[in-house]
């Protein structure tokens, strides 16, 4: 019986040791020189997509440095389930590309990136002429790099324009305007709409975004009383069950419309959306449409709202980085010059005027005659909005985020009034935000 | 049982060396791979560990986690929610999957492509379900909706089905059975294969009818097997995360949001891990506490 | 279920006839998504839910098939998802049976409370205990290989269960009259209790299979290298690639959808009955 005890006492012994192992695991080597290499995380779409293949040879060639992508199958909660899992177990993959406001302090928040300022001076780079006023700090330190800026336009295709006789939209104008618009272009029997919104969440607040209303008090409490998220989620209602311009809510649960109808289909008049929809746009491959489209300046929500969403993708080193000189190096390149490859507009303020021309000019040749130079410098460059994040930012903001989400949706499918939404909101808001300061 | 007896502590001790010959190898994978997990699970819901990157600095802070879910509304809801699904998911596939496996192992004309085509929806990717479905019980366009406005429905009373917050559950529930059906009907039609025949001819000859036979017969000798499967259905039907993301992400609202969607968004979306273990901890109380009732209420209506 | 003697030849075949009718229309409901799925992987990429009723598209389009066969990831994938399948199957099989026998026949001090305990870890939600099995596995370098998946697979004990509760409902006087006669439990086992476990045994192999190929968050998780991963997350891979391209989807999925199917067909005769006798009389 002996020999079983022992035995017995050996497995638990094996057991109880791996959880020992495991952390230990963690230790990571140095290495003095870097191989010159960098590698970073990239996403299914990014991965395959040729402009990213040609980037990154571009950057071979120029610098001598491998690029290896760290390819993880999965669009954005995914992709951040298993990066998150990775970095914290310790991986050594050197950069990453954050799209996401939210996903952008959530790794701020958890200290994943490597503060920038040191290692972009070891390499000579000056990031402050380069991206200006597009860099952000947090408390003094530099923690990413802007690639882009997606500024929001109305877009809108010509053809249900010319059909129902109706002017082009002009700038500067105003969300009344849009509506009214908008209902000249409805044409119910051949199921044709007005307007079309992609139901993202951050649009119930928009109009408190244009003006440039913080969703949070000046000591850190939920701000959601203020009248103007009231009327922006009401804007949101209004324009389906209301002014009947766009579907409800309901109808686009039901029919699972995607974020690409507007563009697949050709049976909605306008739409409102970031810059980066014209990369769709100039796509005849994916997206063939025999109807022309056009652009314009976001409307303004009142005097005070004379502002325009933006939001923005970045690059940053990874704290845990093989290889952070490379790193350093390729974040710097790629965030200058993303934009001659993949398209969208940089977050340069040093662009010469020349530079300009060609990037519009880039967008206009590829929509195939859709737009000019001029009407795209109108409208994402040289209007007469300011600017302010799409996003609501702030502690906590991914579950603030959740919330207003999940309350909006009772409230346009009809399951809740407005001011019980609005009411639940801050409720549910106060609470997290309450816990979030103990 | 009492021959056994008599053979004496020898050969009973030959027995529970062999037993754990037969069982050594299985323990120790079990251990390392399978169990391990579940106390790194114990152990992290009593830290602080509930930031992303946090990982190094856990502060033993003992049951404030647990104490913290019975102030939260939303996380209740969420328990509540699930036990209501279950109710219903685990009620209903287990009658009707009994009831497919006594009809599918009779003689039937077409029998094989008739079970063939019943267990498709087991093998179907979940996109494929969530898109068909919301299809099917679109409420304005639908089939169903529109079948039921045939039969004369007036149309404030046409059911929203995934998009109403009182339907929404129910419905995925009964999504959940119809997927899963084949599964439960395949495991009940294999313990009706144990079933000797004479004892139907044996019972025929005494005149038994129909529901004699099935009460008498088929009942206790495929109890082992359907204590088997109430437990595990119970079990898997707190584990309804992929179906439930497909088809409502949650919603509408909170409606769907059922207790392992609240735990999965708790931990990788807002990173408390520490909190979503404590929470998955007190799931499996509720869970082991109702499966050992059920195992001490084997003795009532299980045969071996 | 036995002769009805006391029904005349007509009636019983109107109950086979109606009975047969209604199993046809369940049928007929059941298989509608897999219906769609073929349908959407003919069509082309926008047309999917343009008229998702329509079966047989206008034009139809192959050129999804054409991506899916043509991507040489695909084929590893493929591949990879196959291998796992047949490692673990048999090692499963084995370790799980042994050890469903021990506690279906053997008697030994805790059996009851080590069964219990091994129940017990079924009912904790896995996504919740990624993260532990992550570093672990990761200690014990098996993350991005395959291993990752098979073993865990191995030591399962939702299928120890279910083997257990049917060796169980094998008599007992069979494996006494062996004891009697000499032979040792292995023995037994081998030749007594498997032959006639079959249908259990087979649905744990069809299963196994259907689980493992369809399984997406274990590989997901533990596999890095996109060479290595197994259909279900290449599938993703590919849609995720595609933006929302669900004729793109669908193909690969009908794609995937086929070893599935064909393991179904192929088991259906072990479910007819008759197939195992009780073997008392023999």
């Amino acid at each position: 019986m002996n020999n079983h005890v022992l035995l017995r006492l050996a497995i638990a012994a094996l057991a109880l040791l791996l959880p020992v192992a495991a952390f230990a695991g963690g230790a990571q080597e140095q290495t003095a020189e870097e191989e010159p290499i960098v590698t970073f995380f990239a996403n299914s779409k990014y991965y395959s997509d040729n402009t990213t293949i040609t980037r990154n040879q571009a950057f071979e060639a120029q610098t001598g440095i491998k690029v290896e992508m760290q390819l993880v199958p999965g669009e954005d909660i995914e992709f951040y389930d298993k990066t998150d899992i990775a970095i914290m177990g310790g991986d050594t993959t050197d950069c990453i590309r954050l799209t996401n406001p939210i996903n952008i302090a959530r790794y701020v928040d958890a200290g994943f990136l490597m503060q920038l300022d040191g290692i972009l001076a070891e390499i000579g780079y000056d990031a402050e002429a380069v991206y200006g006023k597009f860099l952000k700090r947090y408390d003094g330190r530099l923690l990413y790099l802007p690639y882009e800026q997606s500024i929001h336009s109305v877009y809108f295709n010509e053809a249900i324009f010319d059909s129902a006789g109706v002017a082009y939209p002009k700038s500067p104008w105003t969300w009344e305007d849009y509506v009214a618009t908008a209902k000249k272009l409805v044409d119910k029997p051949n199921g044709v709409y007005g307007s079309y919104f992609v139901n993202w969440p951050y649009y119930y607040y928009m109009l408190a975004r244009q003006r440039d209303i913080s969703a949070y008090t000046e000591d850190g409490y939920s701000n959601y009383d203020h009248p103007a998220f009231k009327e922006s989620l009401k804007f949101m209602n209004d324009l389906g069950s209301v002014h009947k311009v766009q579907p409800t809510y309901l109808e686009y649960q039901a029919k699972k419309m995607q974020w690409d109808t507007w563009a697949a289909t050709g049976k909605y008049g306008m739409i409102c959306i970031g810059s980066w929809f014209t990369g769709l746009l100039t796509d005849p491959v994916t997206y063939p449409r025999d109807w022309d489209w056009g652009i314009v300046e976001t409307p303004a929500a009142g005097p005070n709202g004379k502002n325009n969403l933006m939001a923005g993708g970045v690059w940053s080193i990874l704290k845990n980085a093989k290889h952070p000189k490379n790193a350093a190096r390729y974040i710097a390149w790629v965030s200058e010059n993303s934009y001659k490859y993949a398209g969208g507009i940089p977050a340069r303020v040093n662009l010469t005027p020349q530079e300009v021309q060609d990037l519009l000019g880039g967008i206009a040749e590829k929509s195939s005659g859709s737009v000019t130079v001029q009407e795209l410098n109108a409208a994402l460059l040289a209007n007469t909005l300011g600017v302010v994040d799409e996003k609501i930012s702030g502690p906590r903001v991914r579950e603030y985020s959740d919330i207003i989400e999940q309350e909006g949706q009772l409230y346009l499918s009809g399951e809740q009034s407005l001011e019980d939404t609005i009411r639940v909101i801050k409720e549910r808001a106060d609470k997290v935000l309450a816990e979030n300061k103990t | 049982m009492s021959g056994m007896k008599a053979r004496g502590t020898r050969l009973s001790l030959k027995e529970e060396r062999t037993a754990l010959l037969f069982i050594a190898p299985f323990i120790l994978g079990f251990l390392v791979l399978n169990f391990l997990p579940l106390f790194y699970s114990l152990f992290l819901s009593l830290v602080n560990f509930n930031e992303l990157g946090a990982m190094r600095t856990n502060e033993f802070i003992g049951l404030k986690n647990y104490v913290r879910i019975f102030g939260d509304r939303l996380a209740l809801a969420a328990y509540v929610r699930s036990f209501y699904f279950t109710v219903i998911y685990a009620g209903g596939i287990i009658v009707l999957s009994l009831f497919l496996a006594l009809l599918l192992n009779r003689s039937l004309f077409l029998r094989v492509p008739c079970r063939t085509m019943i267990y498709m929806p087991y093998v179907a990717n979940v996109i494929a379900v969530s898109m068909v479905w919301a299809i099917v019980l679109n409420p304005f366009e639908g089939p169903v909706n529109a079948l039921l406005k045939l039969f004369g429905v007036p149309e404030e009373c046409l059911p929203m089905w995934l998009l109403g917050v009182k339907s929404a559950l129910p419905t995925v529930a009964a999504i959940k059975i119809w997927r899963n059906l084949a599964f439960q009907t395949i495991v009940f039609l294999a313990a009706l294969q144990e079933v000797p025949e004479e004892l139907y001819e044996c019972a025929e000859i005494d005149g038994a009818g129909w529901w004699k036979k099935f009460y008498r017969i088929t009942l206790p000798m495929i109890s082992p097997t359907m204590f088997f499967l109430v437990v595990v259905t119970i079990i898997g039907s707190f584990n309804s995360l992929a179906l439930v993301k497909g088809l409502t992400g949650g919603g509408p609202g909170s409606a769907t949001r059922i207790i392992t969607l609240f735990v999965y968004e708790q931990a990788l979306r807002y990173s408390y891990y520490s909190y979503a273990n404590a929470l998955a901890c007190l799931l499996f109380l509720f869970i082991l506490i109702i499966t050992l009732l059920q195992w001490k209420a084997q003795k009532l209506w299980v045969h071996y | 279920m036995g002769s009805l003697l006391s029904c005349s030849k007509t009636s019983r075949l109107l109950i086979k006839t109606v009975l047969s009718l209604a199993v046809f229309v369940i049928g007929l409901m059941m298989i509608t998504p897999f219906v769609f799925m073929i349908s959407a992987s003919f069509k082309y990429p926008g047309q999917v839910f343009v008229e998702p009723l329509k079966i047989i598209p206008d034009k139809p389009f192959l050129g999804n098939f054409q991506r899916v066969l043509r991507d040489d990831m695909y084929f590893s994938w493929y591949w990879n998802s196959i291998r796992v399948v047949l490692i673990a199957i048999p090692l499963r099989g084995f370790f799980v049976t042994i050890a469903a026998y021990a506690f279906a026949r053997l008697r030994f001090r805790g059996k009851n409370i080590i069964f219990l305990i091994f129940m017990s870890t079924m009912m904790i939600t896995p996504e919740v205990t990624i993260i532990p099995r992550y570093l672990l596995y990761k200690s014990l370098h098996i993350i991005d290989t395959q291993w990752a998946l098979i073993l865990p697979a191995t030591f399962d004990v939702f299928f120890l269960f279910m083997l257990r509760q049917f060796f169980m409902t094998i008599p007992i006087e069979l494996s006494e009259a062996a004891r009697i006669d000499g032979y040792g439990h292995f023995t037994i086992y081998y030749r007594i209790i498997l032959p006639l476990a079959k249908p259990a045994l087979i649905t744990m192999v069809l299963f196994t299979f259907i689980w493992l190929w369809n399984d997406y968050v274990n590989p997901f998780v533990f596999i890095n290298t996109m060479k290595k991963q197994l259909v279900t997350v290449g599938l993703q891979f590919f849609q995720a690639r595609e933006g929302a391209n669900y004729a793109l989807q669908m193909a690969g999925a009908t794609f995937a959808v086929i070893p599935t199917i064909f393991m179904f067909t192929f088991t259906q005769r072990y479910f007819v009955q008759g197939i195992t006798s009780s073997g008392i009389k023999g």
